[in-house]
């Protein structure tokens, strides 16, 4: 067990590894020089007030002021000690407690001697940093090369969606936009992890279709039934547009799940062929089916939790101030319940699909070959 | 219009998944019930004791209700577990280091949320952790099956169980499976916060600002903590396994099954 858990060649990459993560940490722990605005290092934190607050809804809370010590790290007052209160309730919502070693950005200003100010703003660029270097690390030693794979397809997805926003930012209508990112997504994603073979073609021809089929099925119930009111969308910048904001929403958030359905039945599909090439076509599709049937409840459970677990927080601020779950249920989480929903049907709708893809590709497509080299011979 | 979506998935589901499909829909709806329950109750309660709660019976009703009591689904419940508690550790520890939950700098003047009293008497941050842990879950679960029962194929076929094969399997297959799962959590990530990235790209924010966003933040950490924890439980699924074939219950168990079959 143990050569393969800790083989020579893992503990190679983490050494080398763990060199260049210590090098990043600590240049990002030191890049206060980099910035413009102040960075201070909270040295000492003291409560020096509690109070009890009572808000509209009549529910107390309990409020902290803190007076800390930090040392600044750039600019003018660099290295010198300084003063800075902040208040913080017991929920944290809209205030932050700050304890020993935070870095914060500071506004400050000299009071009798004193520096005193106030803080601004948190700076989190180390714990990014620190949660991406462990993904990457995760990621190479437990997937190896087609770790790297991923991360090359992801690194390539991030700068797609990148240039995409700033076409849409420079005028372009985001329907092409979406149309042409989906295109790119999937044939980066799929040629990336399952490689250049048969079955990835196959994935990404269905998948494509999958796509078209649940825009076409959103279209059409959308045009049937009462439109959502988009204004109440989170992150609303303007309300131009928002209608085909959220149609490209959706068809991104299927896009995942879907390749994901497309990518396994087409791969057992492809071994099942290559196993025994003179199976019936019945048999073949049964066993698709069955495949099918064991991945879609797992796959339709990803969905539901990582659409609605992000919501929670702010259920729990409207529960809180009494307002009625029905409300909730109406007016804050109808999107998200038609991105699930969306989803769950582009999953459910890739199995006969993909397995009609196969079909075509794996005993169509053959027919036709053997019948044109017979023609020609 | 949501319930004429709704409506299409389950004529869908039933008309493709037939029986298995009518199982999965009643698993869904405990985990729907299950999940906006223990919301309800969170407003009293510490979210990390709940969402462990959350987490074994979302693993009970996926794993046990639909495929049973056998050594695959014991192993990927005891590995599924073990990955969400040190996952929440991990994150809780991150999260006080970004500073993660709470609102972020675009809820904080939302309209919709301007009027809402913040005393809540709930700790968000943790409550934002605990959330992070749960959403991943469900990918979890999948990623844990496919390997206990890929190992377990070539377990039952193997009478010597060679525990260095059974291992390299369950890397191997863990591997294949990885990229595409993490891919449906990015994906719909992006599809989620689709919104929220023409704000970064409005409000024309520069890296530096980017990075020092509460708001990027948050998402950041969702993905990769997330991510992070799925790469975890291929080899902690496969060691499991490993361990739980050597033990009597399960060898005797084994036996018996097959003595039926044959």
């Amino acid at each position: 067990m143990k050569e393969i858990f800790f083989c020579k060649s893992k503990v190679i990459f983490t050494l080398i590894y763990l060199c260049i993560a210590i090098g990043a940490v600590v240049f990002v722990n030191n890049d206060a020089f980099l910035y413009k605005k102040t960075v201070a290092e909270v040295q000492k934190s003291k409560i020096t007030d509690r109070y009890i607050q009572k808000s509209q809804n009549m529910k107390k809370e309990k409020y902290y002021t803190q007076t800390l010590t930090v040392k600044i790290l750039n600019g003018k007052f660099k290295g010198k000690k300084a003063y800075v209160t902040n208040s913080y309730s017991k929920s944290e919502v809209k205030t932050v407690r700050y304890e020993k070693k935070d870095r914060v950005f500071v506004s400050i200003a000299e009071n009798n001697g004193d520096l005193v100010g106030k803080v601004t703003g948190f700076k989190s660029d180390f714990a990014v940093l620190l949660v991406i270097l462990i993904f990457i690390y995760a990621m190479i030693i437990v997937a190896g090369l087609r770790g790297i794979l991923f991360l090359l397809a992801s690194v390539v997805n991030v700068g797609l969606l990148y240039a995409g926003l700033d076409l849409y930012a420079g005028g372009m209508d985001i329907m092409y936009i979406c149309y042409a990112m989906i295109f790119l997504f999937t044939i980066v994603s799929l040629v990336c992890i399952s490689g250049l073979k048969k079955s990835t073609a196959i994935s990404i021809t269905s998948v494509f279709i999958v796509v078209a089929v649940v825009g076409i099925i959103y279209k059409i119930v959308l045009a049937c039934t009462e439109a959502p009111d988009y204004i109440m969308m989170e992150y609303v910048s303007g309300p131009n547009d928002l209608n085909r904001l959220f149609f490209m929403e959706i068809l991104v958030g299927c896009l995942g799940a879907v390749m994901d359905v497309a990518v396994s039945i087409s791969e057992t599909a492809c071994v099942l062929k290559n196993n025994t090439p003179d199976m019936p076509v019945k048999t073949f599709i049964n066993s698709i089916r069955e495949l099918g049937r064991d991945i879609t409840g797992t796959m339709v459970n990803i969905l539901f939790y990582s659409y609605f677990c992000g919501t929670v927080p702010m259920i729990l601020v409207q529960m809180k101030n009494k307002y009625k779950f029905n409300y909730i249920c109406r007016f804050d989480l109808p999107f998200e319940l038609t991105r699930f929903l969306t989803g769950s049907i582009g999953i459910v709708i890739t199995i006969p699909v993909t397995a009609v893809v196969a079909w075509f590709v794996l005993y169509r497509m053959k027919a036709m070959k053997l019948h044109s080299s017979r023609n020609e011979d | 219009m949501n319930f004429v979506l709704f409506l299409i998935f389950i004529v869908l589901i039933i008309a493709i998944g037939g029986d298995r499909g009518v199982m999965s829909l009643v698993a869904l709806l405990g985990n729907v019930i299950v999940f906006f329950s223990s919301v309800y109750i969170m407003k009293y309660n510490d979210p990390y004791k709940l969402v462990l709660f959350d987490i074994v019976f979302m693993c009970l009703l996926t794993l046990i209700y639909q495929n049973g009591v056998n050594i695959k689904t014991m192993s990927s419940l005891v590995s599924v577990v073990i990955v969400a508690v040190v996952l929440m550790y991990i994150s809780k520890y991150i999260g006080h280091l970004g500073n993660m939950g709470g609102y972020n700098e675009f809820e904080m003047y939302e309209d919709t949320l301007m009027n809402l009293s913040v005393n809540i008497k709930i700790n968000l941050p943790d409550v934002a952790v605990a959330m992070l842990v749960l959403g991943v879950t469900g990918a979890l679960i999948d990623i844990a099956v496919a390997v206990t029962s890929s190992v377990y194929e070539v377990w039952k076929n193997n009478t010597e169980n060679d525990e260095k094969t059974l291992i390299t399997t369950g890397m191997h297959l863990g591997k294949s499976i990885l990229g595409s799962t993490i891919n449906t959590l990015w994906f719909a990530c992006v599809g989620e916060f689709l919104l929220m990235f023409l704000l970064f790209r409005r409000y024309e924010y520069s890296f530096v600002s980017l990075i020092n966003s509460k708001a990027f933040f948050d998402i950041i950490a969702n993905i990769m903590l997330s991510a992070t924890g799925c790469c975890a439980v291929v080899p902690v699924a496969t060691y499991v396994f490993t361990k739980m074939t050597k033990w009597d219950r399960f060898a005797k168990h084994e036996a018996e099954s097959t003595e039926e079959n044959i």
